[in-house]
């Protein structure tokens, strides 16, 4: 599935956007606070509602602080203005908003919030909140999932179900599930795969030679031949080579879906970050990936415009620009990126 | 990776930005807005050469901040061998945005909401040439002119390529500056004109008028 156009409804702080024009690699910069991790989560939860379930669901990483009480706001905090009242929409359209022909959407709605004394008695007791995904394809009902989430912040029951657009995400956590990783890596369906990834590492580090699951007693975990006389587990590698390892086998897991990357930049030096945009590109049209990437940095944006240069089509930057409550999204794409990055015109 | 070496562009912030013909330009112009005391009010971008007015005026209309801060944009351009020819591309670069373009030279129109714009076309709006036509004639004195005439004269009667055209300018405007006490470029020049009595030459009163203005 491509998506041509997204549209998001009253979901954190975006009251309404439309990412018109989507490519197979899309950049999404901004100012502070302009919604472009809104934009990911968006996407998160569009694509995959049981990803709320997970710790990489990316407004999960809002919650640290699970006490009762901000749990409950946090969750309303989802809708636009805490207006529990009309429903967060996610649409996404081939074609343009006018022409566009919905592929699905996702409507998430409220049906019993605390208020008054039985708030209180939710927070005493942490009960619940009931929470409703009602999903459409094609203008015709697919799917209704209640949800109950929990009080404290995590999801209380949720009968969700499978993906419905496959969907990797790399967030900004420094630490490596080596266990979910060596899952993963052992899910990869062609070795060829695996040989591409172990390349993309040695080129980022060339003591590099092999990645390998270990079986221990209690699980299995990925670990990495740098030449030592023994395997090095892959949490104990570099963040940056540990990013590009969290990066190349979550690419693999979205085959035919959506990669999330936030801060595309962190944790890779500057001079690597040409060889990761070829990795991507290379692996967004093998495996039929659609990308967004979030960034502030220029020199992300500038290898970018070089690694695509003579695929520009397969790029596109929005710049998201809020005036006051509206945020607006400013399409940049091929002669245009160019000549701003060529000149150093501020893109972001 | 393309990196912005010789200039870092100020952020958009500025009310006008004064959108140039090249790097020469660009750094004529932040001397002559410094000598004023505006280059705080006015970003500077260029767009690499007459040819590329066109595609580039789009991305300054994209950059970060031109919608939001910008409200006054000059486009400055050589005439070269007509003044009114460089103006009708200024006015076609505009309007190929969709945007009003000015009636004339140094004239301001609202040419889209929140949005003014003017041309400016070098050396004055009417006459051939172009920015070193300028500043040859502010650097070189009479006697000096007439010397680097008949340089020119001579070197074309003995067979040296040096065209007649508006381009002449330019060549006169090199060979002027082979007569200083220390020959430069145009950038030493720019460098050593702290003072006022360079900016004080009559050549460029019509201009300094202008950019007090934007």
């Amino acid at each position: 599935m491509r998506i041509d156009t997204f549209q998001i409804a009253r979901f954190r702080g975006i009251q309404s956007l439309a990412l018109e024009g989507l490519s197979r690699v899309n950049m999404i910069v901004g100012a502070n606070n302009a919604g472009k991790t809104a934009v990911l989560e968006a996407l998160q939860t569009f694509c995959y509602p049981g990803h709320i379930t997970r710790d990489d669901w990316l407004p999960m990483h809002r919650l640290t602080d699970r006490s009762v009480k901000e749990a409950i706001e946090t969750w309303g905090w989802l809708w636009y203005q805490r207006n529990l009242e009309a429903p967060i929409e996610l649409q996404a359209l081939q074609g343009g908003l006018l022409d566009g022909k919905s592929i699905r959407r996702v409507m998430i709605s409220v049906e019993d919030e605390p208020k008054g004394f039985r708030r209180q008695q939710y927070l005493q007791m942490e009960s619940p909140w009931d929470i409703r995904f009602s999903i459409s394809e094609d203008g015709k009902p697919a799917g209704n999932v209640p949800v109950k989430v929990h009080a404290k912040g995590g999801v209380h029951h949720f009968t969700a179900p499978h993906s419905l657009v496959p969907l990797g995400v790399l967030t900004t956590e420094r630490a490596t599930d080596v266990v979910k990783l060596a899952q993963h890596w052992g899910t990869l369906d062609e070795t060829a795969r695996q040989d591409q990834i172990t390349a993309l590492l040695n080129k980022a580090d060339p003591r590099i030679k092999r990645i390998q699951v270990k079986a221990l007693s209690a699980a299995a975990i990925l670990q990495v031949d740098t030449g030592l006389n023994r395997y090095i587990p892959a949490s104990f590698l570099g963040d940056g080579i540990q990013r590009l390892l969290r990066l190349s086998i979550g690419m693999a897991e979205a085959k035919g879906g959506v990669f999330l990357i936030d801060e595309m930049e962190t944790g890779f030096h500057r001079s690597l970050l040409p060889t990761v945009w070829t990795f991507i590109k290379e692996a967004a049209k093998e495996l039929d990936v659609q990308v967004f990437a979030t960034t502030h940095s220029w020199e992300a944006i500038a290898s970018a415009h070089e690694v695509f240069e003579k695929d520009s089509k397969d790029l596109v930057l929005f710049r998201l620009e809020r005036d006051a409550e509206n945020i607006k999204a400013v399409r940049i794409v091929n002669d245009q990126l160019a000549r701003m990055v060529e000149s150093g015109w501020e893109v972001r | 990776m393309p990196r912005p070496t010789a200039w870092s562009p100020e952020p958009l912030e500025r009310p006008t930005v004064l959108f140039v013909e090249g790097s020469n330009d660009l750094h004529f112009f932040d001397r002559a807005l410094k000598h004023l005391g505006r280059r705080d009010q006015v970003a500077i971008r260029h767009y690499d050469g007459k040819d590329n007015l066109g595609n580039s005026l789009p991305a300054l209309a994209l950059e970060s901040g031109f919608g939001t801060h910008v409200k006054r944009l000059v486009i400055v351009r050589d005439a070269d061998d007509s003044a009114q020819g460089a103006f009708q591309a200024i006015t076609a670069a505009i309007q190929a945005m969709k945007w009003t373009a000015p009636p004339a030279h140094k004239a301001w129109t609202p040419a889209h909401p929140g949005l003014q714009v003017s041309g400016y076309v070098l050396p004055d709006g009417r006459s051939q040439g172009e920015l070193e036509t300028l500043l040859h004639q502010a650097l070189v004195t009479p006697k000096v002119a007439g010397c680097i005439d008949a340089f020119l004269a001579c070197a074309r009667q003995n067979g040296a390529p040096v065209p007649r055209d508006h381009q002449e300018s330019k060549h006169r405007f090199f060979a002027t500056l082979s007569t200083l006490a220390k020959p430069t470029n145009l950038f030493g020049i720019l460098a050593d004109v702290e003072g006022d009595s360079f900016w004080a030459s009559s050549v460029f009163a019509e201009l300094l008028e202008f950019l007090r203005s934007i």
